[in-house]
């Protein structure tokens, strides 16, 4: 999963992403409003933790011009505790959810997880594909009981192909959504990682999981 | 002398300076200081000599000593003599052999018992009486004594002093110098730690070490700046390049949807595509490698399973040279590889380091093979592992390299042989290749014969699989 971080204060900003980035997250960082459209446009992003305060454009105004424009991509709002209007007029402008700074950082993560299920009907942190499990808040996978042990990025791939279970997804999608601007390209390393996964996930098992789509891509399903 | 820190060198120097110094002083001081002593010693004789005729008194035709004369005032034995030479009052030093004969007015040295003494006489004439000498004997020796005494307390003193001059120089040069050692610290951390935003910060001061300080930390924040400068340009630049390529794919992909295009069409767009995904590797590279030269280029750790990450690698190199999207592009350029990978890989070698680059530094690897090898040829890769490292192999029997070219295949950009390369790979695979080897503290190496093969040979550090060392 790959998330935008949008704060214009740098230290804040890097924290922030370095703790997403540990839990396997993907991270782009931007430091203003403006940035925050033009990485939009360059690359698809899951969710966007966004500032309210932010030089050029300010978080709303960002958050009003995606909504116009029809983008439902999901957005945490970070507030400061002495603006209640701000929040007001964030959820109003169609953010789904804010936190108030400071905040404890389980719980950014926390929220981050509710904000990022799909499909909108599940209300868990668990996801499932026929005898497959995988666990979002503790990161274990287990198929048929047993536990398998992933990689980070192994895990970012299997949880966004299983949040996206039944839909196809082309290699530049799955590269968009698990690596973030730095990664280095090459769609080979993907089909390296695809690769892994069958062996650690369908090897083994009578029903394979994970399918190829020729001249399309992948997908997860029973 | 070189070898020396400065703050023992200065040291030395005036520790040196004062202790020849204060020699040279003293030295006058105790030979003028001798002389001095005995002129005074022999003052004091003839002074008592000559004070004494008052304790004389003559009544009544006796003679009265007053008892002062044996008081030995200034240290001086008084005695008096009638003129016979018979001792009629005072006393003589112990031991002093007074056989000596009078003479009047003059100071006698004499030597007794290794003591040495000066002797003085003068003779009086008491009226109604006669003749008297009073004879005066003062040691030379207690003086001396005395002298000695404070002769062996400045030996004592004097190295005293010296060494004291010497430890309060060297702290107090220390203290002046610290400042140089702290500029010198702060500086090699930077270089340790590549990072520019620390300064010497050394405080309020006027002198030429403060002057210094400022200025070097004037120089780092210039420095700073200008790498902030450079790495926002990169930044920009990776923005600006992906943008429009990223459109381009879009289109063509989009394109290729249609059912309605030429056979022609279709295969031009193709090639657009493919050209176009060409540029997005090599943006990607390029920047991968920029943000590497400065060091900004994070790793995500973990401990990998190389054996069998090279085994993935090696059957998706071995699909793709048979069949994938190499192969087809290989094919729309009228070139049918046919390459067969094979593998000999050790299980269980586990590696510290970054999963996606180790997939990235098999596949660039695999890819030259491919591109530099012949139709119908191999490629082997052998992994083991040899007391604490995973030592590799990938060898071909491809093209090979001259040994002109050998020594530069690493650098960017370099194309050994730009017709073979076409759109498979671009420059900068074996320069991401020796960086992530370098960044995974292991060692590279190639060797190669032209017509016959080439040869890399590279080796990690091995890690355990469950304690991570």
């Amino acid at each position: 999963m790959r998330i935008l971080v949008a704060e214009d204060q740098k230290d804040m900003n890097r924290l922030i992403s370095s703790r997403l980035a540990a839990e396997n997250y993907s991270v782009d960082s931007c430091y203003n409003g403006q940035e925050v459209l033009d990485y939009l446009e360059c690359a698809e992003y899951d969710a966007i933790v966004l500032d309210i305060m932010m030089p050029v454009m300010n978080g709303l105004q960002v958050l009003k011009k995606l909504r116009q424009r029809e983008d439902h991509i999901p957005v945490l709002l970070l507030t400061a505790m002495d603006s209640v209007e701000d929040r007001v007029n964030g959820l109003d402008s169609g953010a789904d959810d804010y936190l108030v700074k400071p905040f404890a950082f389980e719980e950014l993560l926390a929220r981050i997880r509710v904000m990022l299920r799909k499909p909108a009907s599940v209300k868990s942190n668990v996801y499932t594909v026929g005898d497959l499990e995988v666990h979002v808040d503790t990161q274990q996978v287990l198929r048929q009981g047993k536990e398998i042990r992933l990689s980070g990025k192994e895990f970012s791939l299997l949880r966004y192909m299983i949040q996206n279970a039944g839909i196809v997804l082309s290699r530049e999608k799955l590269e968009q959504h698990i690596w973030n601007y730095d990664f280095t390209g090459g769609s080979n390393v993907i089909d390296v990682y695809i690769r892994y996964l069958r062996k650690k996930i369908d090897d083994g098992y009578e029903k394979k999981l994970i399918h190829t789509v020729r001249g399309a891509g992948y997908v997860l399903k029973e | 002398m070189k070898r020396l820190s400065l703050k023992v060198k200065l040291t030395l120097l005036y520790t040196a300076l004062m202790t020849a110094v204060v020699c040279g002083v003293l030295a006058i001081l105790f030979s003028l200081s001798g002389k001095e002593i005995l002129s005074i010693v022999q003052n004091r004789l003839e002074t008592t000599v000559s004070q004494a005729i008052e304790d004389i008194e003559l009544d009544d035709g006796v003679l009265e000593f007053d008892s002062d004369l044996m008081n030995l005032e200034h240290g001086v034995y008084l005695s008096v003599y009638d003129a016979d030479g018979i001792l009629l009052y005072g006393k003589v030093p112990y031991g002093f052999d007074n056989s000596a004969v009078f003479e009047d007015g003059s100071i006698r040295q004499y030597s007794v018992n290794g003591a040495s003494y000066y002797l003085m006489d003068v003779f009086y004439r008491i009226e109604t009486y006669g003749s008297v000498v009073i004879r005066g004997i003062v040691s030379i020796t207690e003086a001396e004594e005395g002298f000695l005494t404070t002769v062996r307390l400045a030996v004592v003193l004097l190295p005293l002093m010296v060494a004291l001059t010497a430890v309060m120089g060297y702290l107090m040069t220390r203290r002046t110098l610290r400042p140089v050692s702290r500029i010198t610290d702060t500086v090699r951390e930077i270089r340790r730690d590549g990072d520019l935003s620390r300064r010497i910060n050394l405080g309020e001061g006027k002198d030429e070490i403060y002057r210094m300080a400022a200025t070097f930390d004037q120089m780092l924040e210039q420095a700073d700046e200008s790498l902030k400068r450079e790495q926002q340009f990169t930044s920009d630049a990776s923005h600006e390049l992906r943008t429009p390529v990223a459109a381009m794919m879009l289109q063509c992909d989009e394109l290729l949807e249609r059912e309605d295009l030429d056979p022609q069409v279709r295969a031009g767009i193709q090639m657009l595509g493919r050209k176009t995904r060409y540029l997005s590797t090599m943006i990607s590279q390029l920047l991968f490698l920029t943000r590497a030269d400065q060091g900004r280029e994070k790793l995500t750790m973990e401990i990998v399973d190389f054996s069998e990450l090279t085994a993935m690698a090696c059957e998706e190199a071995a699909e793709s040279a048979a069949e994938g999207a190499a192969a087809e592009e290989w094919a729309a350029q009228g070139l049918f590889k046919g390459i067969t990978v094979e593998s000999e890989i050790e299980d269980g070698i586990f590696v510290r380091g970054d999963e996606t680059l180790l997939i990235r530094f098999w596949m660039n690897l695999l890819n030259n093979a491919i591109t530099y090898g012949n139709p119908g040829g191999h490629i082997w890769i052998t992994l083991k592992k040899e007391e604490d490292r995973a030592v590799g192999e990938i060898i071909d029997d491809g093209i090979g390299i001259s040994e002109k070219d050998l020594p530069h295949i690493w650098e960017r950009f370099y194309q050994a042989d730009p017709s073979r390369t076409g759109e498979s790979s671009s420059g900068l695979g074996l320069s991401m290749v020796k960086w992530i080897v370098k960044a995974h503290n292991g060692e590279i190496t190639v060797s190669s014969r032209p017509g016959e093969g080439t040869v890399f040979s590279f080796w990690f550090p091995a890690a355990d699989a469950v304690s991570g060392e």
